[in-house]
């Protein structure tokens, strides 16, 4: 049938859930477009075929098939479309840099996607006030208290707070921080909050 | 006032316990000199304590001192740029303009689509945000108040941020949408975005559709290489109900009906009443400031 590996790109994305990102499906990606092509050539010959020798009885048959190209585009642009959302939202929650493990799972066009996505926001933020920006991705959540006890899940190494101190983040180690100076790094999973 | 301290007494008193470990048990004189060390005890725990209420007093006042002069500094901070942005606009103190934040970003935060940039607020909340920045850096070390201060910082910032987050959020869900209505939008019309937010939904424009070309729509057949934006990304849903407050009373809203049954109808929106309504009907009157999105 037609358009079925395409369906089949679109429920790929579904099965993951929300915010993960599948590896780049490239072949089957590869699969529609020949498919498209196909559909096409066949088309072009019956359009020929239609006009020239006056068979009528072939629009049918070429309309259906332009439906499917139409068919196949659209759930093309979609997967691609929603896997770019998916990465949007990584770079909100990751911060610029992405782990290896994702960027493994991104195809080259989707990578200097992202890399054009973090320039304009980077853009967007600095422009924001005063000289030095206002990073829009922190503060997510509403401010409860100044300091808040975390766990360190990982070893990050040394770590600097605003008033110079230097803290040592080892793995299994608590402390009790400024809440704006890790917000980041409990989204990236390097600290846990504690709450008791 | 708090006096000068002496500090002998505290010496005294161990001495005298001391005393009393010597004395044999059951002497009639231990139990004298043990009432004598309570009593002492009392009154000098009973000193401290007064001496630590009035030292938390005196800081309590400093504090509030401290926060009015940083009031008033402010005060002149945000006429000053007042002034120079619009002189026709009536001087608005830092509390007013954080109240004028926070009705912006409700408004931004509950409706479904983009509401007129409030660029002038988000720059005197920015400049306010700074000017405070740099006072604390003033503040010694461990000092209340400015935990307190920076307790204050941090929640006017997460509202700025949010408000500025749901801005950049629905302009990147209806990018084509917001950019048609942009362009034809009125010569000499207030525009929907701000410069720097025009600038980040054309980047965002062009970066997806080069995107689009190179992966998958120049491989195409010629007549299916274009993907119209505007049919491919879905509309910001203005039937979509939202919860309102009414800060002016309006007369005559005329509610369109929902399905075909209905017939349309008129309301009226008392003051200070709220309402649960689609969004299109009430559109203008959050526009205009005449209700509070919540």
């Amino acid at each position: 049938m037609f358009c079925e590996k395409a369906i089949e790109l679109i429920k790929e994305l579904h099965r993951m859930g929300d915010g993960q990102l599948p590896a780049f499906n490239e072949e089957g990606i590869r699969q529609v477009l020949e498919e498209m092509k196909a559909l096409y050539q066949q088309n072009q010959s019956d359009v020929n075929e239609a006009k020239c020798e006056g068979r009528s009885e072939l629009i049918p048959t070429i309309k259906f098939r332009h439906g499917c190209l139409f068919r196949n585009q659209r759930c093309i642009a979609a997967y691609l479309y929603d896997r770019l959302l998916r990465i949007r939202a990584l770079r909100w929650e990751y911060g610029s840099v992405l782990p290896t493990a994702i960027r493994f799972h991104m195809c080259a066009e989707e990578l200097q996607w992202f890399n054009q996505y973090k320039k304009s926001l980077a853009t967007y933020m600095r422009s924001l006030g005063g000289e030095e920006g206002l990073d829009i991705t922190q503060d997510v959540k509403p401010p409860k208290s100044l300091y808040i006890e975390v766990r360190c899940l990982k070893d990050h190494g040394e770590f600097e707070i605003d008033d110079g101190t230097v803290i040592l983040l080892k793995k299994n180690s608590q402390h009790f921080l400024p809440r704006w100076k890790c917000e980041q790094l409990i989204r990236q999973g390097v600290l846990e909050h504690v709450v008791s | 006032m708090i006096g000068t301290m002496p500090d002998t007494e505290t010496g005294e008193e161990n001495c005298m316990e001391e005393n009393l470990q010597r004395v044999r048990k059951g002497d009639v004189k231990a139990s004298v000199h043990r009432m004598e060390i309570d009593r002492i005890r009392f009154v000098l725990s009973s000193y401290l304590r007064s001496r630590l209420q009035k030292q938390y007093e005196e800081r309590t006042r400093i504090y509030y001192i401290l926060l009015a002069i940083s009031q008033t500094m402010s005060d002149e901070l945000s006429e000053a740029s007042d002034l120079s942005a619009d002189d026709n606009q009536d001087v608005m103190t830092p509390a007013e303009l954080i109240a004028k934040l926070e009705e912006a970003w409700l408004n931004e935060k509950f409706s479904p689509e983009l509401l007129e940039n409030k660029s002038e607020i988000v720059e005197c909340v920015m400049e306010q945000l700074t000017h405070m920045e740099e006072n604390l850096q003033r503040v010694r070390k461990g000092d209340v108040k400015a935990s307190v201060h920076r307790m204050e910082i941090d929640r006017i910032r997460f509202v700025l941020s949010s408000y500025l987050r749901s801005r950049l959020q629905k302009i990147e869900k209806h990018f084509p949408h917001i950019l048609e209505k942009d362009k034809s939008r009125a010569e000499g019309d207030p525009s929907f975005l701000s410069p720097q937010e025009f600038a980040f939904a054309k980047e965002y424009l062009a970066n997806t559709e080069t995107y689009l070309k190179a992966v998958a729509l120049r491989h195409m057949p010629p007549n299916l290489q274009t993907v119209d934006m505007l049919k491919a990304v879905p509309e910001p849903c203005l039937d979509s109900f939202v919860f309102l407050r009414v800060k002016e009373r309006q007369e005559n809203i005329l509610v369109e009906p929902e399905t075909d049954e209905q017939r349309e109808y008129v309301v009226d929106l008392e003051e200070g009443s709220q309402h649960l309504m689609r969004y299109r009907t009430i559109a203008p009157l959050v526009a205009s400031g005449a209700v509070q999105l919540i």
